[in-house]
């Protein structure tokens, strides 16, 4: 896949994690980059066990704990870059960029319950955020063509569609390139 | 049973490619089995399967390497069935069908079962 097409222009970043709001149904949500791998796949697990099945994507989260835990291992890497979003002590937001390559794998998946509420787009700004901070230039992902509120929320931050001729569609976005300012 | 199995070589088929040869090549009464762009050890995999079923195999190239000979190779075969070892995973784990077999599973008249 190393034809993938990418925007000659970069978008604009927004804030970096951490990120506190409250969301539209009052919660006080924070967003914080992934630090401690164990911590995160323990928050995780717990987050994608609760996971309703109809908001799985091509088989992700995996269904079983023992396979989410060790998907989230693979993902939790320290080449990765992964937010969460907290509700308490509760995750209930995870977004990640995985590497690919000379680019970078994007999903991001929110509780049901915590939905509708402005979460997934403050996550996404903040993933998009810590990924360009970490040096990550080009970002792709993949989403059902039916997904139609993953497909605005995706083109509002900035994807652009790249391929559409499979089951999924395909869209790619580039990041302004790093001032390396954390040393990453 | 006639069926088709559909094998290729890449790394990330292998575990579908097992329960292909295995599962499906016993299950079967005749079955054609198309290599399409297999490895050597691919290929020496299905020769051994093929050899060890009690059923009637053969064991071809396909050409062209396309969803449409495929489909083709099958309906002249008169199989009941096309057994794809199939889905590949992106570095994040989700499940990617490749174009032949996306193909496949839109066109053929036949089912199309996918093995991953």
């Amino acid at each position: 896949m190393s034809d993938r097409s990418y925007p000659t222009a970069a978008i604009e970043v927004g804030t970096r994690p951490p990120v506190r709001f409250t969301d539209r149904a009052g919660r006080q949500i924070a967003i914080r980059q992934v630090t401690d791998a164990d911590d995160a796949v323990a928050a995780l697990t717990a987050m994608y066990v609760a996971f309703d099945p109809v908001d799985r994507a091509q088989g992700i989260p995996p269904s079983e704990p023992a396979q989410i835990t060790a998907w989230l291992e693979r993902i939790i890497t320290t080449d990765a870059v992964n937010v969460i979003a907290w509700d308490g002590d509760r995750a209930v937001g995870h977004a990640t960029l995985v590497p690919d390559g000379d680019a970078s794998e994007l999903a991001i998946f929110v509780l049901q319950s915590h939905q509708e509420a402005g979460i997934g787009t403050r996550l996404l700004s903040a993933l998009l955020g810590a990924g360009a901070a970490a040096g990550i230039e080009r970002v792709w992902l993949s989403v059902e063509r039916w997904n139609h509120a993953a497909l605005a929320l995706y083109e509002k931050v900035g994807f652009e569609v790249c391929e559409t001729a499979g089951f999924e569609i395909e869209m790619s976005l580039r990041l302004p390139a790093s001032d390396a300012d954390d040393g990453l | 049973m006639r069926v088709v199995c559909g094998v290729r070589g890449t790394a990330a088929s292998q575990a579908g490619l097992e329960r292909v040869l295995t599962g499906w090549l016993t299950a079967a009464d005749t079955a054609t089995v198309l290599l399409l762009d297999a490895d050597a050890q691919t290929e020496a995999a299905a020769a051994d399967a093929a050899a060890a079923s009690a059923a009637t195999v053969e064991v071809a190239p396909l050409s062209p390497r396309t969803g449409a000979a495929l489909i083709t190779a099958a309906t002249e075969a008169d199989a009941e069935q096309i057994i794809l070892a199939g889905g590949r995973r992106s570095p994040l784990g989700k499940i990617q069908l490749d174009r032949l077999t996306q193909y496949v599973v839109l066109n053929a008249p036949m089912t199309v079962t996918l093995v991953r």
